[in-house]
């Protein structure tokens, strides 16, 4: 009986193959970065040193209490307005009496309580930062015709010159440390 | 012996490719591991946020991890949120001492300007915490931070 032989199955491409999905996983697998909101915090300051005076008109203030509420330049509201007005309070140029009367000189006060949620104040956080963004990338289109993100360095640090992010976090206030939440 | 058969040999399968397989996993497995040079031991459910900017440099980053102790641990530690350095609990005051050890065993000189403090902060932790690990920071002037947060939709 003549030996059959069957014939040897050709591997030769078999590498091909392994590179070819090599490259697939390559092309697909995002490897996670972290992302985060971004802030720079001011240098430290001791306690005794006075605080600068700042006129009423030109800051906009953001109280958070202990039960994650929020109180916009002294009445209540929602997270959600806290974009558009920091817009207007900086684009103000004097129009209303109670917003600031140049961007140059307006600050956006940001004070919690020592009980208040990192979700609430993030996201306050956040808000603010956006209706700085959403100013700075305006001006930039008014400007240069461009986004922020094509200026180059000069341009950006104009734009920021403009529209400065001051940005106080005054002290916490300390009145829900150790709240329960109310039944 | 006169009934055994005689055996087909079967060709045998070329092991030639073996070595591209395995050196594929490798790369993969290379590419997707993440390394985690320190466990956890604290729970931290980071918010969601619009405003996001991405840490491309790993090098410059200096994770704080703030939040209330996994269950393993809560026997020990209680349940408050808690702050985690490298692989221990830590309280704010210990922030300067970890700054500093950190310049000299982790960031070269070069980049001591541009050290980032990546706060992993539990949505539920209360800022009284974290304002104590702020103003640590400011002392020892580590002033840029980024509170590691999700996409919100």
């Amino acid at each position: 009986m003549p030996r059959e032989k069957t014939p040897e199955i050709n591997a030769g491409s078999m590498a091909d193959i392994a590179f070819l999905l090599l490259v697939f996983f390559l092309v697909t697998t995002t490897i996670s970065t972290d992302t985060g909101v971004n802030t720079v915090l001011p240098p430290y300051i001791p306690p005794m040193a006075d605080p600068p005076k700042i006129e009423r008109q030109n800051l906009y203030s953001i109280k958070i209490n202990s039960q994650n509420q929020l109180l916009l330049n002294g009445s209540e509201g929602q997270y959600t307005q806290i974009k558009g007005n920091v817009i207007e309070f900086l684009t103000n140029y004097n129009r209303r009496q109670d917003y600031s009367e140049n961007p140059r000189v307006a600050v956006v006060s940001i004070q919690n309580d020592n009980g208040t949620d990192f979700d609430t104040y993030l996201t306050v956080y956040n808000e603010v930062k956006a209706g700085y963004n959403a100013v700075w990338e305006a001006y930039a289109q008014k400007q240069f015709g461009r986004n922020m993100a094509n200026l180059t360095q000069v341009e950006v640090d104009s734009v920021k010159a403009e529209f400065p992010q001051l940005l106080s976090e005054a002290e916490p206030t300390d009145f829900g440390q150790e709240t329960v939440p109310v039944q | 012996m006169p009934f055994k058969k005689k055996q087909k040999d079967t060709p045998a399968i070329t092991t030639a490719s073996l070595p591209d397989i395995v050196f594929m996993l490798l790369c993969f497995f290379m590419v997707v591991t993440k390394m985690r040079d320190a466990e956890v031991f604290v729970k931290t459910n980071v918010p969601n946020a619009t405003e996001l900017q991405k840490l491309e440099d790993k090098t410059l980053l200096n994770y704080i991890y703030i939040g209330s102790p996994t269950k393993q641990y809560q026997e020990k530690m209680g349940s408050a949120p808690r702050i985690q350095l490298d692989d221990a609990f830590a309280t704010p005051e210990d922030i300067p001492v970890w700054v500093e050890k950190r310049k000299i065993n982790n960031i070269s000189p070069d980049k001591h300007g541009k050290m980032i403090a990546a706060m992993r902060i539990d949505k539920d932790a209360k800022m009284g915490i974290i304002t104590k690990v702020k103003t640590e920071l400011r002392k020892v002037n580590l002033r840029k931070v980024s509170y590691l947060a999700g996409k919100r939709n």
